[in-house]
Protein backbone atom coordinates (compact mmCIF):
# COMPACT_ATOMS: atom_id res chain seq x y z
CA UNK A 1 0.00 0.00 0.00
CA UNK A 2 2.86 2.55 0.58
CA UNK A 3 4.57 1.82 -2.32
CA UNK A 4 5.76 4.77 -4.22
CA UNK A 5 3.96 6.29 -7.26
CA UNK A 6 5.82 4.94 -10.96
CA UNK A 7 6.51 8.64 -11.49
CA UNK A 8 7.74 9.46 -7.59
CA UNK A 9 11.46 9.25 -9.03
CA UNK A 10 11.17 11.84 -11.90
CA UNK A 11 9.40 14.18 -9.18
CA UNK A 12 12.59 13.97 -7.23
CA UNK A 13 11.07 11.62 -4.75
CA UNK A 14 8.29 12.71 -2.08
CA UNK A 15 10.79 15.05 -0.95
CA UNK A 16 8.35 17.86 1.04
CA UNK A 17 10.75 20.44 0.44
CA UNK A 18 10.84 19.62 -3.37
CA UNK A 19 6.15 19.86 -3.10
CA UNK A 20 6.67 22.98 -1.08
CA UNK A 21 8.90 24.24 -3.74
CA UNK A 22 6.95 23.63 -6.68
CA UNK A 23 3.30 24.84 -5.03
CA UNK A 24 5.49 28.02 -4.26
CA UNK A 25 6.22 28.35 -7.82
CA UNK A 26 2.62 28.00 -9.50
CA UNK A 27 1.43 30.61 -6.59
CA UNK A 28 4.24 33.29 -7.59
CA UNK A 29 4.04 32.07 -11.63
CA UNK A 30 -0.10 32.99 -11.28
CA UNK A 31 1.04 36.26 -8.89
CA UNK A 32 3.30 37.67 -11.76
CA UNK A 33 0.50 36.97 -14.40
CA UNK A 34 -1.74 38.91 -12.54
CA UNK A 35 0.89 41.47 -11.70
CA UNK A 36 1.82 41.90 -15.67
CA UNK A 37 -2.24 41.92 -16.49
CA UNK A 38 -2.72 45.05 -13.91
CA UNK A 39 -0.01 46.75 -14.94
CA UNK A 40 -0.01 48.70 -11.09
CA UNK A 41 1.89 51.98 -11.05
CA UNK A 42 2.95 52.00 -7.82
CA UNK A 43 3.39 49.51 -5.22
CA UNK A 44 0.55 51.10 -3.53
CA UNK A 45 -1.74 49.81 -6.35
CA UNK A 46 -0.15 46.68 -6.88
CA UNK A 47 -2.66 44.83 -4.67
CA UNK A 48 -5.55 46.10 -5.93
CA UNK A 49 -4.67 46.42 -9.34
CA UNK A 50 -3.77 42.67 -9.18
CA UNK A 51 -7.28 41.98 -7.39
CA UNK A 52 -9.37 43.68 -10.27
CA UNK A 53 -7.48 41.00 -12.79
CA UNK A 54 -8.16 38.45 -10.82
CA UNK A 55 -12.33 39.54 -10.61
CA UNK A 56 -12.69 41.53 -14.42
CA UNK A 57 -15.95 41.66 -14.67
CA UNK A 58 -16.51 44.41 -11.60
CA UNK A 59 -17.39 48.13 -12.18
CA UNK A 60 -17.62 49.64 -8.71
CA UNK A 61 -13.95 48.98 -7.69
CA UNK A 62 -12.83 50.33 -11.04
CA UNK A 63 -15.06 53.88 -10.78
CA UNK A 64 -13.83 54.08 -7.87
CA UNK A 65 -10.23 53.45 -8.63
CA UNK A 66 -10.42 55.82 -11.44
CA UNK A 67 -11.99 58.86 -9.12
CA UNK A 68 -9.05 57.77 -6.64
CA UNK A 69 -6.48 58.32 -9.65
CA UNK A 70 -7.91 61.66 -10.56
CA UNK A 71 -8.01 62.93 -7.45
CA UNK A 72 -4.67 61.83 -6.62
CA UNK A 73 -3.43 63.79 -10.35
CA UNK A 74 -5.09 67.04 -8.56
CA UNK A 75 -3.14 66.28 -5.13
CA UNK A 76 -0.32 66.08 -7.52
CA UNK A 77 -0.51 69.04 -9.49
CA UNK A 78 -1.28 71.32 -7.13
CA UNK A 79 2.26 70.24 -5.50
CA UNK A 80 3.72 70.51 -8.85
CA UNK A 81 4.44 67.16 -10.04
CA UNK A 82 2.89 68.05 -13.38
CA UNK A 83 4.40 64.70 -15.05
CA UNK A 84 3.14 62.08 -12.19
CA UNK A 85 -0.19 64.11 -12.56
CA UNK A 86 -0.61 63.47 -16.42
CA UNK A 87 0.72 59.46 -15.42
CA UNK A 88 -2.21 59.28 -12.68
CA UNK A 89 -5.00 60.71 -14.98
CA UNK A 90 -3.87 58.70 -17.85
CA UNK A 91 -4.51 55.89 -15.39
CA UNK A 92 -7.99 57.46 -14.30
CA UNK A 93 -8.70 57.32 -17.66
CA UNK A 94 -7.92 53.65 -18.17
CA UNK A 95 -9.73 52.71 -15.26
CA UNK A 96 -12.58 54.45 -16.52
CA UNK A 97 -12.76 53.37 -19.70
CA UNK A 98 -12.32 49.66 -18.72
CA UNK A 99 -15.60 50.72 -16.13
CA UNK A 100 -17.65 51.67 -18.96
CA UNK A 101 -16.70 48.49 -20.31
CA UNK A 102 -18.22 46.61 -17.99
CA UNK A 103 -21.50 48.58 -17.14
CA UNK A 104 -24.67 47.03 -16.83
CA UNK A 105 -26.81 49.90 -17.13
CA UNK A 106 -26.73 53.11 -19.45
CA UNK A 107 -26.57 55.45 -16.53
CA UNK A 108 -23.19 53.77 -15.15
CA UNK A 109 -22.27 53.66 -18.56
CA UNK A 110 -22.80 57.39 -18.97
CA UNK A 111 -20.78 57.73 -15.50
CA UNK A 112 -17.94 56.51 -16.57
CA UNK A 113 -17.81 57.96 -20.03
CA UNK A 114 -17.75 61.36 -18.42
CA UNK A 115 -15.23 60.19 -15.90
CA UNK A 116 -13.03 59.02 -18.79
CA UNK A 117 -13.74 61.90 -20.94
CA UNK A 118 -13.13 64.31 -18.12
CA UNK A 119 -9.44 62.87 -17.56
CA UNK A 120 -8.64 62.68 -20.44
CA UNK A 121 -9.53 66.58 -20.95
CA UNK A 122 -7.94 67.17 -17.78
CA UNK A 123 -4.30 65.23 -18.82
CA UNK A 124 -4.43 67.56 -22.27
CA UNK A 125 -5.04 70.87 -20.54
CA UNK A 126 -2.10 70.03 -17.89
CA UNK A 127 0.04 68.92 -21.53
CA UNK A 128 -0.84 72.10 -23.01
CA UNK A 129 -0.17 73.92 -19.87
CA UNK A 130 3.48 72.12 -19.94
CA UNK A 131 3.83 72.44 -23.20
CA UNK A 132 3.46 76.06 -23.56
CA UNK A 133 6.45 78.39 -23.85
CA UNK A 134 7.21 81.99 -23.45
CA UNK A 135 7.09 83.99 -26.90
CA UNK A 136 10.83 83.52 -27.51
CA UNK A 137 10.85 79.65 -26.85
CA UNK A 138 9.55 77.34 -29.23
CA UNK A 139 6.59 75.55 -27.86
CA UNK A 140 7.03 71.61 -26.81
CA UNK A 141 4.64 70.33 -29.74
CA UNK A 142 5.39 66.80 -28.76
CA UNK A 143 3.67 67.23 -25.81
CA UNK A 144 1.24 69.57 -27.27
CA UNK A 145 0.24 66.88 -30.31
CA UNK A 146 0.13 64.54 -27.04
CA UNK A 147 -2.38 66.56 -25.72
CA UNK A 148 -4.20 67.26 -29.18
CA UNK A 149 -4.65 62.94 -29.40
CA UNK A 150 -6.07 62.82 -25.76
CA UNK A 151 -8.83 65.32 -26.80
CA UNK A 152 -9.27 63.83 -30.23
CA UNK A 153 -9.95 60.27 -28.13
CA UNK A 154 -12.21 62.31 -26.30
CA UNK A 155 -14.37 63.56 -28.96
CA UNK A 156 -14.61 60.66 -30.74
CA UNK A 157 -16.91 58.96 -28.16
CA UNK A 158 -20.58 60.42 -27.26
CA UNK A 159 -19.94 62.64 -23.92
CA UNK A 160 -22.40 65.75 -22.48
CA UNK A 161 -22.41 68.40 -24.81
CA UNK A 162 -20.94 70.37 -21.60
CA UNK A 163 -17.87 67.87 -22.11
CA UNK A 164 -17.90 68.02 -25.67
CA UNK A 165 -18.13 72.35 -25.98
CA UNK A 166 -15.27 71.51 -23.12
CA UNK A 167 -13.44 69.41 -25.22
CA UNK A 168 -13.88 71.85 -28.95
CA UNK A 169 -12.77 74.58 -26.52
CA UNK A 170 -9.45 72.81 -25.73
CA UNK A 171 -9.12 71.47 -29.11
CA UNK A 172 -8.87 74.89 -31.07
CA UNK A 173 -6.67 76.31 -28.54
CA UNK A 174 -4.17 73.23 -28.69
CA UNK A 175 -4.58 73.55 -32.72
CA UNK A 176 -3.82 77.70 -32.62
CA UNK A 177 -0.59 76.57 -30.30
CA UNK A 178 0.46 74.39 -32.75
CA UNK A 179 0.74 76.49 -35.70
CA UNK A 180 4.07 76.95 -36.97
CA UNK A 181 5.98 79.64 -35.66
CA UNK A 182 4.66 83.25 -35.04
CA UNK A 183 1.45 82.14 -36.77
CA UNK A 184 -0.08 80.92 -33.37
CA UNK A 185 -1.00 84.56 -32.70
CA UNK A 186 -2.72 85.06 -35.91
CA UNK A 187 -6.82 85.24 -34.79
CA UNK A 188 -8.53 82.10 -36.12
CA UNK A 189 -11.46 83.64 -38.38
CA UNK A 190 -14.67 82.39 -36.72
CA UNK B 1 21.54 19.80 -1.69
CA UNK B 2 19.43 17.24 -4.12
CA UNK B 3 19.37 17.71 -8.38
CA UNK B 4 15.74 17.79 -7.82
CA UNK B 5 15.89 20.61 -4.96
CA UNK B 6 18.45 22.83 -6.93
CA UNK B 7 15.73 22.48 -10.05
CA UNK B 8 13.13 23.77 -8.33
CA UNK B 9 15.38 26.60 -6.34
CA UNK B 10 16.73 27.58 -9.67
CA UNK B 11 13.07 27.56 -11.06
CA UNK B 12 11.84 30.38 -8.47
CA UNK B 13 14.85 32.25 -9.00
CA UNK B 14 14.49 32.60 -12.48
CA UNK B 15 10.70 33.37 -11.96
CA UNK B 16 11.66 36.26 -10.15
CA UNK B 17 14.27 37.36 -12.35
CA UNK B 18 12.07 36.82 -15.43
CA UNK B 19 9.26 39.13 -13.45
CA UNK B 20 11.66 41.84 -12.34
CA UNK B 21 13.07 42.61 -16.04
CA UNK B 22 10.05 43.41 -17.89
CA UNK B 23 8.84 46.26 -14.86
CA UNK B 24 10.66 49.59 -16.32
CA UNK B 25 9.59 52.40 -14.35
CA UNK B 26 10.15 55.57 -15.83
CA UNK B 27 9.12 59.28 -15.96
CA UNK B 28 6.01 59.13 -17.78
CA UNK B 29 4.83 55.76 -15.20
CA UNK B 30 5.85 52.22 -15.04
CA UNK B 31 5.85 49.86 -18.22
CA UNK B 32 5.90 46.05 -18.19
CA UNK B 33 7.36 44.92 -20.97
CA UNK B 34 7.14 41.67 -21.86
CA UNK B 35 9.21 39.65 -24.84
CA UNK B 36 8.71 39.70 -28.46
CA UNK B 37 9.47 36.60 -30.75
CA UNK B 38 13.04 37.48 -31.40
CA UNK B 39 14.05 37.51 -27.94
CA UNK B 40 12.02 33.97 -27.28
CA UNK B 41 14.10 32.61 -30.20
CA UNK B 42 17.12 33.68 -29.07
CA UNK B 43 16.72 32.82 -25.08
CA UNK B 44 15.80 29.19 -27.11
CA UNK B 45 19.33 29.27 -28.59
CA UNK B 46 20.58 30.63 -25.44
CA UNK B 47 19.10 27.71 -23.35
CA UNK B 48 20.33 25.10 -25.76
CA UNK B 49 23.70 25.97 -25.72
CA UNK B 50 24.02 26.58 -21.39
CA UNK B 51 22.28 22.79 -21.78
CA UNK B 52 24.78 21.81 -24.14
CA UNK B 53 28.13 23.61 -22.47
CA UNK B 54 27.18 22.17 -19.23
CA UNK B 55 26.76 25.30 -17.16
CA UNK B 56 22.77 24.44 -16.80
CA UNK B 57 22.75 20.92 -15.75
CA UNK B 58 21.45 18.42 -18.29
CA UNK B 59 17.24 17.84 -16.96
CA UNK B 60 16.70 14.47 -16.23
CA UNK B 61 13.28 15.04 -14.35
CA UNK B 62 10.74 17.36 -13.56
CA UNK B 63 12.42 19.70 -11.52
CA UNK B 64 15.06 19.85 -14.06
CA UNK B 65 12.72 20.79 -16.86
CA UNK B 66 10.95 23.22 -14.50
CA UNK B 67 14.39 25.21 -13.85
CA UNK B 68 14.95 24.93 -18.01
CA UNK B 69 11.66 26.04 -18.77
CA UNK B 70 11.56 29.14 -16.40
CA UNK B 71 15.41 29.57 -17.00
CA UNK B 72 14.21 30.12 -21.25
CA UNK B 73 11.60 32.60 -20.07
CA UNK B 74 14.37 34.50 -17.82
CA UNK B 75 16.49 34.89 -20.92
CA UNK B 76 14.12 36.16 -23.27
CA UNK B 77 12.61 38.47 -20.62
CA UNK B 78 16.57 39.67 -20.11
CA UNK B 79 17.29 39.97 -23.77
CA UNK B 80 14.31 42.38 -23.83
CA UNK B 81 15.88 44.49 -20.84
CA UNK B 82 19.25 44.51 -22.91
CA UNK B 83 17.79 44.74 -25.96
CA UNK B 84 18.14 48.28 -28.00
CA UNK B 85 14.65 50.26 -28.03
CA UNK B 86 12.87 48.74 -31.72
CA UNK B 87 14.28 50.56 -34.63
CA UNK B 88 17.09 50.11 -37.09
CA UNK B 89 19.86 50.11 -34.12
CA UNK B 90 18.07 46.83 -32.67
CA UNK B 91 18.22 45.01 -35.99
CA UNK B 92 21.87 45.62 -36.24
CA UNK B 93 22.39 44.73 -32.68
CA UNK B 94 20.00 41.61 -33.41
CA UNK B 95 21.46 40.63 -36.37
CA UNK B 96 24.91 40.78 -35.55
CA UNK B 97 24.37 38.44 -32.50
CA UNK B 98 23.08 36.10 -34.90
CA UNK B 99 25.98 35.82 -36.93
CA UNK B 100 28.42 35.75 -34.09
CA UNK B 101 26.69 34.47 -30.83
CA UNK B 102 27.05 30.64 -31.78
CA UNK B 103 31.01 31.19 -32.64
CA UNK B 104 31.82 33.22 -29.66
CA UNK B 105 29.76 31.35 -26.99
CA UNK B 106 29.90 28.00 -28.20
CA UNK B 107 33.87 27.94 -28.23
CA UNK B 108 36.13 26.77 -25.11
CA UNK B 109 35.31 26.14 -21.25
CA UNK B 110 31.64 26.78 -19.70
CA UNK B 111 33.82 29.64 -17.73
CA UNK B 112 34.13 31.04 -21.31
CA UNK B 113 31.10 30.72 -22.09
CA UNK B 114 29.75 32.87 -19.14
CA UNK B 115 32.44 35.44 -19.45
CA UNK B 116 31.44 35.58 -23.14
CA UNK B 117 27.71 36.20 -21.73
CA UNK B 118 29.16 38.33 -19.27
CA UNK B 119 30.72 40.83 -21.52
CA UNK B 120 27.75 40.67 -24.20
CA UNK B 121 25.47 41.74 -21.54
CA UNK B 122 27.48 44.49 -20.65
CA UNK B 123 27.59 45.87 -24.38
CA UNK B 124 23.94 46.00 -24.37
CA UNK B 125 23.22 47.41 -21.44
CA UNK B 126 26.42 49.60 -22.27
CA UNK B 127 24.69 50.83 -25.24
CA UNK B 128 21.03 50.82 -24.36
CA UNK B 129 21.10 52.48 -20.90
CA UNK B 130 24.51 54.86 -21.83
CA UNK B 131 25.16 55.39 -25.30
CA UNK B 132 21.34 55.69 -26.56
CA UNK B 133 20.69 58.28 -23.86
CA UNK B 134 23.26 60.37 -24.35
CA UNK B 135 22.90 60.37 -28.04
CA UNK B 136 19.27 61.47 -27.30
CA UNK B 137 19.69 64.01 -25.62
CA UNK B 138 22.52 65.81 -27.69
CA UNK B 139 22.34 64.37 -31.59
CA UNK B 140 20.26 67.39 -32.94
CA UNK B 141 17.52 69.70 -31.62
CA UNK B 142 14.71 68.71 -29.74
CA UNK B 143 11.08 67.94 -31.13
CA UNK B 144 9.39 71.46 -31.99
CA UNK B 145 12.93 73.19 -31.45
CA UNK B 146 14.22 75.09 -34.81
CA UNK B 147 10.78 75.34 -36.41
CA UNK B 148 10.41 72.00 -37.56
CA UNK B 149 13.78 71.24 -38.09
CA UNK B 150 13.62 69.53 -34.27
CA UNK B 151 11.03 67.53 -35.51
CA UNK B 152 12.87 66.17 -38.25
CA UNK B 153 15.95 65.07 -36.12
CA UNK B 154 13.34 63.48 -33.17
CA UNK B 155 11.85 61.60 -35.73
CA UNK B 156 15.01 60.70 -37.35
CA UNK B 157 16.55 59.36 -33.78
CA UNK B 158 12.69 57.65 -33.43
CA UNK B 159 14.14 55.47 -36.89
CA UNK B 160 17.25 54.83 -35.20
CA UNK B 161 16.36 53.91 -31.84
CA UNK B 162 12.51 54.43 -30.36
CA UNK B 163 13.94 55.31 -26.96
CA UNK B 164 11.78 56.05 -23.72
CA UNK B 165 13.15 57.53 -20.49
CA UNK B 166 13.43 55.19 -17.73
CA UNK B 167 13.86 56.12 -14.22
CA UNK B 168 17.10 55.20 -11.66
CA UNK B 169 14.79 52.66 -10.23
CA UNK B 170 15.04 50.44 -13.57
CA UNK B 171 18.22 50.24 -13.76
CA UNK B 172 18.12 48.96 -9.72
CA UNK B 173 15.65 46.18 -11.02
CA UNK B 174 17.40 44.74 -13.89
CA UNK B 175 20.56 44.43 -11.78
CA UNK B 176 18.88 42.76 -9.46
CA UNK B 177 16.69 40.77 -12.04
CA UNK B 178 20.37 39.94 -13.44
CA UNK B 179 21.80 38.93 -9.88
CA UNK B 180 18.76 36.26 -9.64
CA UNK B 181 19.68 34.87 -13.11
CA UNK B 182 23.06 34.43 -12.23
CA UNK B 183 22.21 33.28 -8.75
CA UNK B 184 19.64 30.28 -10.50
CA UNK B 185 22.64 29.65 -12.65
CA UNK B 186 24.72 29.28 -10.03
CA UNK B 187 22.82 26.45 -8.52
CA UNK B 188 22.29 24.90 -11.54
CA UNK B 189 26.06 24.53 -12.26
CA UNK B 190 27.19 21.21 -12.50
CA UNK B 191 30.31 19.60 -10.90
CA UNK B 192 32.53 19.02 -12.46
CA UNK B 193 32.47 20.48 -15.83
CA UNK B 194 31.22 17.61 -18.08
CA UNK B 195 33.07 19.38 -21.32
CA UNK B 196 36.69 19.79 -20.03
CA UNK B 197 39.21 16.70 -18.68
CA UNK B 198 40.56 19.11 -15.74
Amino acid sequence: MNEPHPLAPRFGGQDPWLVGGVVLLVLLSVATVLLYRGAPQNVAEAGARTWLSVRPDDFTPRLARARQARERALVLRAQGSDSAAAAQLAVAAGYAWEARERASESAGRATATELWAGSLLDRGELLLARGSTPWWRPDDDALLSEALASVDQALATPVAPETRRRAEQLRSSLQTKLRRGPLEWVPTPR
Amino acid sequence: MSDARRGVAAALLFLVAAGMAGVVPGPGGTRYHTFALPEGIFALLLSYLLVLRGVWLRPADVPGWLAVVYGTVANAQLLELLFPPPGVLEWVVVAGLAVVAWGALNAGSRARTIASLGSLALLLALLKFSVIPVLWSRLGPRAGDAYGLGDVAESARRLMADYQPVSPAAHLLGFAALGFWAFGTHLLWAEPDPNTAY
